[in-house]
């Protein structure tokens, strides 16, 4: 502790701990202080400079993770200076960030679609989720399922390899199947505020509907009789039937969006109409739907249509009968729609016009190979000149032939005359498709203002707010822009909705804050080489109606893609944004301040990721090079598997050796992922095609070993989730092991038992499988009597289940309740007769403070992988390391003295370590012989004699004279090699002699395997049953008086228990169960036991740290654990607990357990022994 | 008497062709066995543009020979060994006292190198010859520790290795630092290009640095040392193993040294050429067997150093200073210099300088005493433009500022760094901001890669000069160049990042015109860039002797014998070989 400062913090006066650095005084005063290299449980490493913050008494610009505070301080955390020093940090970094946040689908798709994330969703199935990913968006998928112009596939880099993958296709499928599905929408309470929208087209019913969703009234003036804009009357049936659109529409309505058609604004209703009526803001989205003249002699003949005239007629009067040649003029998709509406109509010959080639062509490939392949004859070069009639006849359209010149503007070609090249081009219909204009009568007769526009063709609108010049007006899709695609409408639309949501709720127009999002392109071009390693695919093609048969018709001509042509597809997609985008502090703190990333653009590095690792996959490309996973590997955890290699700008994270990941030291904790700030580190995933899933966390425990590390289930539902163990409370470290981190596989394991199963009936109901174990319980116990059920339940399982499932066993008449671990070796290692517990008789953490450390027996490392990287943490802060018997790997460069006796000779070692303290003249004994037992004790203690550790041992021995070292000895039950209770007792004995019990960092930590052993030995043995009843039960089976098993979660092999011709012996044996075990496959009745996830509960670390947890996922089955127990219970004696029930019944049988009904209660029950004798020190006895 | 010849066999004698030397004088001397001669080496005296050196001392008189190839050796050997005559035509120095070379020598000061040169490094006994270890004697019998701190504070000496913190309160520090196991560290990892000056005190005097730290070691409760040198200096290293063997051997170091309480052991560590070792905590890391990256300060050193425990830390001339003001009194050290910087600072003279080489002078000599009096102006008598001080991480002096003294506050009042000792000179023909691009790819080379301004932003600065020197500079160029380096002034963590933008400001500050003209006009005004510069023919000098164009590797060069020829300027790759090749002046820059 340092002195008591005092400062000042963007103005708030701070009294702080002179050794804390600013960022930890801002981050405990609840100020942000944004900051990448800095990781709390390291030292400070101020590389990042992103915490920069200014001293304004001084004007000097500190880094706040590394700078301890100091008297007098100003500190501002967000001044000019800062805010530019902090900006300079990450432009730089960026410079040097070759990655991308987004794919470029994203990107260029303008209604913002996640493409990436509902590919990765359709890939896995999970369909209904996909199309609501891209509802989020986007309002109107099923039309651009259709009908998108699919900037996404223009721009997929998947067009390096071969073709883009069929993004549009697999949003069809989505709304095909699932649209029916979306359910009814939930209206949300109306705002007060009302807007009106003019159009009923793209634009405004998206803008629409994102306003509505927000709260606002909106109403819709349509001038047609319908809605739909040019979706309705400017695409053909055959591309987009009205029926689907309707389905769109009407769901978009049903929002609670009310709609007026057939009012046109300037004419029936003026702007000002809508003001006086209340209407706080309006939209502006008429769109563009008259056709542009040709400019050309003799036009306005009668014989003469713009190509959306004619397209509109046939919508609204049905196709009228077409004869003779049908010549159309332009290139883009208009022109395709009606010469291909025109071979529907029954012309005999239809030709485009077109004045350049085909490569210029605007309209889409795909429609022009269509329209090709329905007999569309397409004239190329050609450009009209005049039309030509003869007495009010149609002789046809005079003709230019082209050839193309040098590129314009747009980058194509133009397109020239060749002189005296006129040709006739003889036809009876012209209709011209060359562009739309916009009406802009709907500006007529208003005071509000005069809206600006370009000459009188388009409203002029900040292309980012939507606003006009007008307040309160907005204007957005092909009124401003001019003709363009259903998507850029749907992209306005929304992007109008989020700004006037804005300027209604706030008064001010604000631009929508684009997040940062970095991309390859903007350090350089695409480096294509990559793609070339990848395997080529054939894109899927859509499957349609035949060419011949569908002129006949108005039908869809599209009719989708297959199921596995969906999976096709979605795992043709590269990936290409980041997994860490939801997460990512370099993109957050990015956006927070704006960071450019082209701003200093220079020469930056390109690396190959690493993902040959089963669960950690590397991406350099990314590094920020903070040092955080380098320093936490090697640091805090001794493995050293990650480093930096090379000097300077070729600075790189990776293992030395330019070794894979996979070959070096890692233990694949993963904790690398978690402090990495960046997706440099990221899980390597399970997952088909990893996507960018948005998870949202839910906190729970680890249900592997008893360290009880807290974890967070990161997941988007139960299928697909990621395990992380942020920091969030002091005791939780935030760290996890590869078993915690990885291997919960079984949580969303799909080979789980689903279903109950009665031996003679197959499948059956949870009823009828309840019913049936109470039904033969009964008999057993009946015929048999008391004690002829063996009720086995797991160390794994839960506290309230194990009492519930325990209070079962009594209505049975049972005493027999035991873990198969416990039965097979009934006197397990216990020190309850020493202490009045059977518990480790310190906490975890309290390692940390040691002296000396003596670790008995194998296997710590990768039992309790977690408290392992305590106890190498303590050694490397100072602590001696002694290890008695077989050493980890993990720990040889830990270890100070090596005791390697032979397995089973640990106990002698202790009792040697003992002999030889009490031997010496420096012992005092005044405070362990008042312990009883101590005579008989010391009575047979002997000096190590000619042991060959004699040197070691005594050595030892002089440590503990020493009262001042602090002595922690790690009885390391979970190792399998280990379960000699005299070793425990012998521990137990040398922490007495020395008088270390009840004293800080003293004390002997007892690891278990399984992640309620603690509580499973406090409830069974302190509530139940009887060490000497677990002695019963061991004997009884051997002699065959068990006629019936009942199995609570045990998943241990049952072959190792019990004798083939014990388990022949039984009567009936029930299980709940995972998976199918040994035990579920001879049971009679198996019903589905499911993993802590998935449901409320409690467990007990092996310190003794009581960890309630809630369930993250609906039971798979629709039923708890505990609603199963209850049944039973139900069932044989009419009674059923709730969980609060039994949480009260264990609190009052065991108070240490007073957690788990008030929440008050530190989750310790052990009691701070610098405080308080404890729960030990009362009946403290040696063993003898 | 028997005559004494020494060879001067530091780095820059050896690599002039000194070994030569002394194996002829050997055969010399075996050849005349029947007359006696000491021979022996001795380590740098500082003229290093002078080397090979040989020293005749005939017991009344001292001569110094200059330029010494194996045919002069054998001159001066018949004539001054054999005949008694002096040769008076390589003689440039006469008993220190007189000679041609006696400027260079004349305003010098020398505590520093005081021996380097008089004294065999690996002799023990010349050592002690001269005071040798009366300094450590003195203050491990007739001292308290606090008193030696005490007359090192009074002394006023200040930290040699560039950043000038007051010595004696750096020990105080470390002393006061609770714990028994603490560190004396001489930085030895000398770095900046051009510098030499603790490779001439190491190979030349090892002994007072080893004194130096003993001293230091006493001073602040210190049982052990490390020298951390450069592998790069292997005479140094083995210098200074061989020292340290020696001593151990005499007791002179070790446990219970001098039969006292005392006990002190040192180690040499090699460091593998980074140059941000050089950093005092880097430095600890390297020792460590970590990477070597400059650690968070607070803790200091002086705290929590090499090993978490407390370290003091100086460079070799710091150390090098120690035993004289020790001896002689930190009163007789103040007395030298200006107010706030005491005592003498060797120099490394390097670049257009007519004498390059060590010089040490007395603190307040101006720069252009050092330049003009001391190294004999420029060379070819051309206009002195600047010298670059503190090399990397120091700044230009401009010839207008010739004037400043050398005091750490004047020098940093211009923007430089008084630096180790790195000096170079330049005249009108160096180029200031290839000058300024020079050093920045030198700093950014060596950047460990850890902070963000260092390791990026220094590049992008870099990128900036290399396209203005490129001829494709632009006009927003060195608005950003003073804003990135506003910047990482103030936002690395270690000195190599923070004044890694000093070439630039100062050159900036002083040459802003250079810039300017790199960017809007597209010329080198020092005629030096490459991309910058037309090589032309005056037709007036020109006698069409044809040289030119035979010897262009172009072809880029044309026209008829005896007539003016042309150069192609599409042709012309910009070698300038014609420039060197002309006779007649011909052929200029523009």
């Amino acid at each position: 502790m340092g002195k008591n400062v005092t400062i000042t913090i963007n103005g708030k006066k701070i009294t702080a701990d002179s050794d804390k650095t600013i960022l930890n005084v801002a981050r405990e005063n609840a100020i942000h202080i944004p900051a990448m290299c800095y990781e709390p449980r390291l030292e400070p490493h101020r590389s990042c400079l992103v915490c920069s913050v200014e001293d304004k008494k001084t004007n000097k610009l500190l880094m706040s993770c590394a700078m301890p505070v100091a008297d007098g301080m100003e500190i501002e955390t967000d001044s000019p200076a800062a805010l530019q020093a902090r900006k300079a940090a990450l432009e730089f970094l960026l410079s040097n960030h070759y990655a991308d946040c987004r794919g470029p689908c994203h990107t260029n798709c303008p209604a913002n679609i996640d493409i990436q994330g509902y590919l990765a969703l359709a890939n896995v199935g999970k369909y209904h989720e996909a199309l609501q990913l891209i509802r989020e968006t986007n309002p109107m998928p099923i039309v651009c399922g259709r009908v998108c112009v699919k900037y996404c596939e223009a721009n997929c880099r998947r067009n390096y390899v071969d073709t883009p993958a069929a993004i549009n296709f697999v949003k069809r499928y989505l709304t095909d199947l699932e649209y029916d599905k979306l359910g009814k929408p939930v209206i949300p309470p109306r705002n007060g505020k009302k807007v009106a929208v003019i159009g009923g087209g793209p634009s405004g019913l998206t803008c629409a509907y994102f306003l509505t969703t927000r709260g606002y009234e909106v109403t819709i003036f349509e001038s047609h009789p319908k809605l739909g804009g040019m979706l309705r009357y400017g695409i053909p049936e055959y591309r987009l039937a009205e029926k689907v659109l309707d389905k769109e529409i009407d769901y978009i309505i049903s929002h609670g969006i009310n709609v007026e058609t057939g009012v046109k604004i300037g004419k029936d209703i003026t702007l000002d109409d809508l003001r006086a009526k209340g209407y706080n803001a309006i939209y502006l989205a008429i769109g563009a739907q008259v056709g542009k003249p040709m400019g050309i002699h003799n036009e306005d003949s009668p014989h003469v249509m713009s190509g959306v005239r004619f397209l509109e007629g046939v919508k609204k009067s049905g196709p009228p009968k077409l004869h003779g040649t049908v010549a159309v003029v332009g290139g883009g998709n208009t022109a395709i729609d009606v010469s291909r509406t025109a071979v529907r109509c029954g012309a005999e010959k239809v030709a485009i016009l077109y004045r350049r080639t085909l490569d210029e062509m605007p309209a889409d490939k795909e429609e022009i190979e269509d329209a090709m392949e329905e007999g569309v004859e397409i004239k190329l070069l050609t450009a009209p000149k005049a039309v030509v009639t003869d007495n009010g006849d149609l002789l046809g359209l005079e003709c230019f032939e082209m050839y193309l010149g040098e590129p314009d503007s747009s980058g194509r070609r133009k397109p020239l005359q060749k002189t005296d090249s006129e040709f006739l081009f003889k036809c009876d219909h012209i209709f011209s498709a060359i562009g739309q204009d916009c009406d802009l009568s709907v500006l007529e007769n208003r005071r509000i203002g005069e809206i600006k526009t370009r000459g009188g063709r388009t409203i002029i609108a900040d292309p980012e707010t939507m606003a006009t010049n007008v307040e309160g007006v907005f204007a957005g899709g092909d009124v401003v822009t001019g003709p363009k695609a259903a998507v850029d409408a749907i992209g306005a639309g929304r992007k109008a909705a989020l700004v006037i949501d804005k300027y209604l709720s706030t008064g001010r127009i604000i631009k929508i804050h684009d997040e940062f999002l970095s991309s390859k392109t903007a350090l350089s071009e695409l480096d294509t080489s990559f793609f070339e390693e990848i395997a080529k695919t054939t894109r899927t093609r859509m499957h349609k109606h035949d060419p011949k048969e569908r002129t006949r018709h108005f039908e869809e001509v599209d009719l989708g893609i297959t199921t596995e042509e969906v999976e096709h597809e979605a795992s043709r997609c590269l990936t290409c944004g980041c997994k860490t985008i939801y997460d990512c502090d370099l993109k957050n703190y990015s956006t927070e301040v704006g960071a450019v990333q082209r701003a200093y653009r220079g020469r930056f590095k390109r690396y190959k990721a690493d993902t040959r690792h089963p669960y950690v996959a590397l991406d350099p490309n990314k590094c920020i090079l903070c040092g955080r996973c380098v320093r936490y590997c090697g640091d805090l955890i001794g493995i050293y598997a990650l480093g930096f290699v090379n000097r300077g700008f070729e600075t790189v994270m990776k293992p030395a050796m330019d070794k894979p990941l996979a070959e070096t030291t890692c233990i694949a904790c993963g904790n690398c992922i978690e402090v990495c700030p960046t997706g440099a580190i990221e899980f390597n995933s399970a997952y088909k095609n990893p996507g960018v899933f948005r998870t949202s966390p839910q906190r729970s425990v680890c249900a592997d070993c008893g360290v009880g590390c807290r974890v967070d289930i990161n997941s988007f539902d139960r299928d697909i989730f990621y395990i992380t163990a942020k920091p969030h409370e002091t005791y939780v470290e935030g760290e996890l092991c590869k078993k915690g981190r990885f291997e919960s596989t079984y949580l969303r394991n799909k080979d789980r038992i689903q279903a109950a199963v009665e031996d003679s009936k197959g499948p059956v109901t949870l009823d009828e499988a309840t019913q049936s174990i109470v039904k033969n319980l009964n008999e057993i116990k009946n015929r048999f009597g008391k004690d002829s059920i063996l009720f086995l339940v797991s160390p794994g399982t839960p506290n309230e289940e194990i009492f519930t499932f325990s209070s079962i066993a009594k209505l049975f008449d049972s005493s027999l309740i035991a873990s198969a671990e416990d039965l097979m070796k009934a006197d397990f290692p216990d020190i309850a007769d020493m202490t009045g517990m059977n518990l480790s008789t310190i906490k975890q953490d309290e390692v940390s403070d040691a002296d000396l450390i003596i670790n008995i027996g194998p296997g710590l490392t990768t039992q309790s992988p977690v408290f392992g990287f305590k106890v190498k943490r303590a050694v490397a802060n100072g602590a001696q390391f002694v290890q008695i018997g077989a050493l980890d790997d993990e720990l040889k460069r830990y270890v100070s003295t090596l005791i390697d006796c032979r397995k089973g000779q640990e106990r002698k070692i202790l009792d040697s370590i003992a002999g030889s303290i009490v031997k010496d003249k420096r012992f005092d004994k005044s405070a362990s012989e008042k312990i009883e037992g101590f005579k008989g004790f010391i009575g047979q203690l002997k000096k190590p004699g000619r042991s060959k550790f004699k040197e070691k041992i005594e050595g030892l021995a002089g440590i503990l004279l020493d009262s001042s070292k602090k002595m922690v000895v790690i009885y390391n039950n979970a190792g399998t090699d280990n379960k000699n209770s005299d070793t425990l007792n012998s521990a137990m004995n040398l922490l007495l002699l020395t008088d270390r019990m009840n004293r800080p960092s003293n004390g002997v930590v007892i690891t278990h395997n399984a992640c309620n052993s603690q509580g499973y030995r406090d409830l069974v043995f302190g509530i139940f049953t009887t060490k000497e009843n677990l002695k019963n039960a061991h004997k009884a089976i051997k002699e065959g008086k068990v006629k019936a098993i009942v199995s609570l979660n045990e998943d241990i092999d049952i072959a190792d228990a019990f004798s083939e011709d014990i388990l022949e012996g039984m009567e009936f044996v029930a299980s709940l169960s995972m998976f199918n075990t040994s035990l579920a496959r001879i049971s009679k009745v198996l019903v589905p036991y499911l993993p802590i996830t998935e449901s409320d509960g409690s467990i007990v670390s092996f310190d003794g740290r009581v960890l309630k947890f809630r369930k993250v996922f609906n039971p798979v089955t629709g039923h708890t654990n505990l609603d199963v127990l209850n049944r039973i219970l139900h069932l044989a004696s009419g009674k059923s607990y709730s969980i609060d029930y039994v949480r009260e019944q264990i609190a009052e049988r065991l108070p240490q357990y007073a957690e788990l009904i008030d929440t008050k209660k530190s989750s310790f029950y052990l009691i701070d022994a610098a405080k308080d004798k404890g729960l030990f020190g009362k009946q403290l006895r040696f063993f003898s | 008497m028997a005559k004494t010849i020494t060879v001067g066999m530091a780095t820059c004698g050896v690599s002039a062709g000194a070994e030569k030397v002394l194996g002829s004088l050997k055969s010399l001397a075996d050849v005349h066995k029947h007359i006696p001669l000491n021979i022996g080496t001795t380590g740098c005296i500082g003229m290093c543009y002078r080397e090979p050196l040989v020293e005749i001392n005939d017991g009344t008189h001292r001569y110094l020979y200059a330029d010494v190839t194996e045919e002069k050796l054998k001159s001066i050997f018949e004539n001054h060994v054999l005949g008694n005559t002096p040769v008076d035509e390589w003689l440039i120095l006469r008993d220190y006292q007189s000679g041609t070379e006696f400027d260079f020598l004349r305003k010098q000061a020398k505590i520093v190198l005081r021996n380097c040169g008089f004294i065999d490094p690996d002799s023990l006994d010349d050592y002690i010859a001269r005071d040798g270890y009366q300094a450590i004697k003195k203050a491990l019998t007739e001292m308290t520790p606090e008193e030696v701190i005490e007359v090192i504070t009074k002394s006023g000496l200040r930290g040699r290795g560039g950043g000038g913190f007051p010595t004696g309160m750096k020990w105080k520090f470390a002393r006061q630092s609770p714990g028994t196991d603490k560190y004396v560290i001489c930085n030895a990892d000398e770095g900046d290009p051009g510098a030499f000056m603790d490779r001439s005190a190491l190979e030349g005097d090892p002994h007072s640095v080893l004194e130096g730290m003993m001293i230091c070691g006493y001073a602040i409760g210190a049982s052990h040392g490390y020298v951390y040198c450069r592998a790069e200096y292997p005479m140094a290293v083995r210098r200074l193993k061989h020292s340290i063997k020696v001593l151990e051997g005499k007791n002179m170091l070790g446990d219970n040294m001098f039969g006292t309480n005392f006990s002190f052991h040192v180690k040499v560590k090699e460091g593998a050429g980074a140059f941000v070792c050089g950093e005092e905590t880097a430095l600890i890391s390297s020792i460590e067997g970590k990477r070597g990256t400059p650690k968070v300060r607070p803790p200091y050193p002086a705290v929590r150093g090499l090993w978490g425990k407390p370290t003091n830390i100086n460079n070799v001339e710091t150390f090098a200073n120690v035993p004289w003001i020790v001896l002689n009194g930190g009163e007789k050290f103040a007395a030298m210099g200006t107010e706030k910087s005491k005592g003498s600072k060797v120099f490394a003279i390097a670049g257009k300088a007519k004498r390059t080489g060590l010089v040490e002078v007395p603190m307040g000599i101006s720069i252009k005493e050092i330049v003009f009096d001391v190294c004999g102006g420029i060379k070819g008598d051309r206009k002195f433009k600047a010298v670059q001080m503190g090399g990397p991480s120091g700044g230009c002096i401009p010839s207008s500022h010739a004037d400043t003294k050398i005091d750490y506050e004047e020098i940093m009042k211009l923007g430089a760094i008084m630096g180790s000792g790195g000096m170079i000179v330049m005249d009108e023909t160096t180029c200031m901001v290839e000058m300024a691009r020079f050093f920045l790819q030198f700093t950014q080379n060596e950047s460990c890669g850890k902070c963000t301004s260092c390791r990026i932003g220094t590049l992008r600065m870099l990128e900036i000069l290399e396209r203005i020197v490129a001829g494709e500079g632009r006009e927003e160029d060195i608005a950003t160049l003073e804003h990135l380096s506003g910047y990482i002034k103030q936002a690395s963590s270690c000195g190599l990042g923070l004044t890694a933008p000093n070439p630039v400001l100062t050159t900036l500050k002083y040459f802003r015109e250079e810039y300017e003209s790199h960017i809007r006009d597209k010329r080198c005004l020092s005629h030096s860039c490459p991309a910058l510069v037309q090589f032309l023919i005056n037709p007036d000098k020109c006698t069409g002797c044809t040289l030119c164009a035979k010897g262009c590797p172009s072809k880029a060069i044309t026209g008829e014998k005896k007539k003016p020829h042309l150069i192609n300027q599409d042709l012309c790759i910009k070698c300038g070989k014609c420039h060197t090749t002309c006779n007649f002046d011909a052929i200029y820059k523009d």
